[in-house]
């Protein structure tokens, strides 16, 4: 069953136009990549696909409803969004900020109970956090607060996942134990992932569906098989790669900056 | 970890029960604690049990009441600007108040017209703040900072002005009422009305609050209608500064530091945080006007000066202790 579904989906933000008429379908067990230069809108398609903003064209399908015909409250029970950065104003602890994830199950005067304060340390437990509940936010690193964010959407629960460069920050091994997690999440309990990334590598070895954003509204999408070549990657990011035989199959290098008017490497 | 907040809200409560009964025993009529329990069981006790029904008590509540609210606007305001710095008035309400209860001074129009034309004042600039900022859709939180505190400056202009044209004898009594005076304070029943709604609103939304100090694409992905949400602690703050300096005239710093003195104690959750910052203020700026009108009887003082010469050595150590909360090192 198609968890979320784009109907000639057009997304276009100032004279950026991501997407033109895209079909999409995000099913259980799927894992979907977005692969795009800087500036060519991978996250306002990611905030699109979560009902944050109105497409310029097109419908966005959720559990076989209208998204933007939902209530918000009942669209936060279905699927969360990790954001590309934290903006914390104010302190609160780690467990707080990881219970935040809870709210969409809570009515307006109900209090988290110990079921809730369970499932969160269930995830913080899951990022490698379980000797923070107590920390405040402002005293942990850039990696820290990323997994604390992944937490809180651990916490949340929804069936379908977004999230923006959640690896953002984190050391090789958290890298690798992150994405990790999420297959598990998508392999052994039916969840869906959407994320967008810059690792190619990381991303084809964790992901099994992938959307390239070409610029212009030009998408490609597919398995690893059919769009990870050398051709649509190259002209995905305007830049030479090399792929090496890896443990996992193909590892991409990119190759010297060539292309007239591009920075030379040092 | 459940416990704790109620010991907190229990021993505010306490704290305010203490301000307000040292305040109704304080004063020129010298009023032991066994008379006052006489006064306050309903006896008539004279000349001592006049000056404690209809002086102290009226503006004891009043100090209370405005005290409170300032302190939950002030709460309301940071987390609507995202700014540990905002107080109830950064927006210029306060201004638009002063503007018109100078303006009544001027005529020579006191009592009703005076909290008439405060609260008419703040009730403007509130709408002015609000329909400049909204621009084309877009409700941003420095758009919304940056409008209220051109606002504010304007405001103060004409305030400025107002004290420039005002005759001399006129002006002692401005000044009061801009450093915040409890001198003229009558029991303040819509005040208390404004605050009871006040807290019983941010206790429903204090979850809300709290995640939205996490940022608004946090909020609306977690489910929060961020626009509705932000427009609705705009106009609950500037409702409750409105009813604050009606009662009181710009009292400073209680808005801005209580909250923080709260968050320095490591209550960070709005569901307890607002509701202990009116228990608070409301005790801070009581005990500070039993001191503005005892310390140098029988000459009284702007509450606001005792609030902050109370509040900044109390802040100070707070902040000191609790160094590890705005990000210092562990």
């Amino acid at each position: 069953m198609a968890r979320l579904q784009a109907q000639a989906l057009t997304v276009r933000i100032g004279e950026v136009q991501v997407c033109r008429e895209l079909d999409l379908q995000v099913r259980e067990g799927e894992s979907w990549c977005i692969l795009g230069r800087n500036g060519t809108g991978k996250t306002t398609l990611l905030h699109t696909l979560a009902g944050l903003r109105t497409p310029a064209g097109g419908n966005i399908i959720l559990n076989d409803r209208s998204l933007a015909a939902q209530p918000r409250r009942a669209v936060a029970r279905q699927l969360g969004l990790l954001a590309q950065d934290h903006r914390d104003s104010f302190p609160a602890s780690v467990m707080e900020t990881a219970l935040i994830g809870r709210h969409p199950f809570l009515g307006p005067l109900q209090w988290e109970s110990h079921q809730d304060r369970r499932s969160a340390r269930r995830a913080l437990r899951a990022v490698d956090l379980q000797d923070f509940e107590q920390r405040n936010i402002a005293t942990l690193s850039g990696g820290e607060r990323r997994r604390l964010g992944i937490a809180t959407l651990l916490t949340q629960d929804p069936g379908l996942l977004l999230l923006d460069e959640p690896t953002n920050h984190l050391d090789v091994h958290h890298q690798v134990h992150i994405l990790e997690l999420l297959q598990r999440k998508v392999k052994e309990a039916g969840k869906s992932v959407v994320m967008v990334m810059h690792d190619i590598n990381l991303a084809a070895r964790y992901c099994n569906r992938f959307l390239l954003l070409l610029g212009e509204g030009r998408t490609a999408r597919g398995s690893a098989a059919d769009v990870l070549t050398r051709e649509l990657l190259e002209a995905l990011y305007a830049h030479p790669l090399e792929a090496i035989a890896g443990p996992h199959g193909p590892v991409w290098l990119p190759g010297k900056a060539t292309r007239p008017g591009g920075r030379s490497t040092p | 970890m459940s416990e704790r907040p109620f010991i907190l809200l229990l021993s505010l409560i306490l704290l305010a029960i203490g301000s307000l009964l040292v305040s109704l025993a304080t004063g020129s009529v010298e009023t032991n604690f066994r008379e006052l329990a006489g006064i306050l069981l309903g006896d008539d006790q004279g000349l001592a049990g006049r000056v404690v029904r209809e002086l102290r008590w009226p503006r004891a509540a009043a100090a209370f009441v405005s005290g409170g609210l300032l302190s939950l606007a002030g709460g309301l305001m940071q987390v609507l600007l995202r700014n540990p710095l905002a107080d109830p008035y950064v927006l210029g309400v306060s201004g638009g108040a002063a503007t018109g209860a100078l303006l009544s001074l001027l005529l020579g129009l006191g009592g009703l017209w005076l909290h008439g034309a405060a609260f008419g004042g703040a009730l403007l600039s509130m709408l002015i703040v609000f329909g400049l900022a909204h621009g084309r859709g877009s409700w941003t939180v420095s758009r919304l900072l940056l409008t209220g505190i051109v606002i504010a400056a304007g405001w103060g202009a004409v305030i400025s002005f107002l004290l420039a044209v005002s005759p001399a004898q006129d002006l002692r009594g401005m000044l009061f009422w801009l450093m915040g005076d409890l001198g003229y304070a009558t029991l303040p029943r819509a005040g208390s009305i404004v605050l009871l709604g006040g807290v019983l609103l941010a206790v429903g939304m204090g979850r809300s609050l709290n995640i939205l100090a996490h940022g608004e694409l946090t909020a609306a992905s977690l489910g929060i209608r961020v626009l509705p949400l932000r427009r609705l602690i705009y106009v609950a703050a500037s409702l409750l500064t409105a009813a604050a300096v009606t009662i009181a005239g710009n009292v400073g710093f209680v808005g801005l530091v209580v909250p923080h003195m709260l968050r320095l104690q490591g209550v960070r959750d709005h569901r307890i945080l607002l509701p202990a910052a009116v228990l608070l203020g409301g005790s801070l700026l009581l005990i500070a006007d039993t001191l503005s009108r005892t310390v140098l009887a029988p000459r009284q003082l702007p509450v606001g000066i005792l609030t902050a010469l109370i509040g900044v050595p109390v802040f100070l150590y707070l902040l000191n202790r609790g160094r590890t909360q705005y990000g210092g090192s562990e």
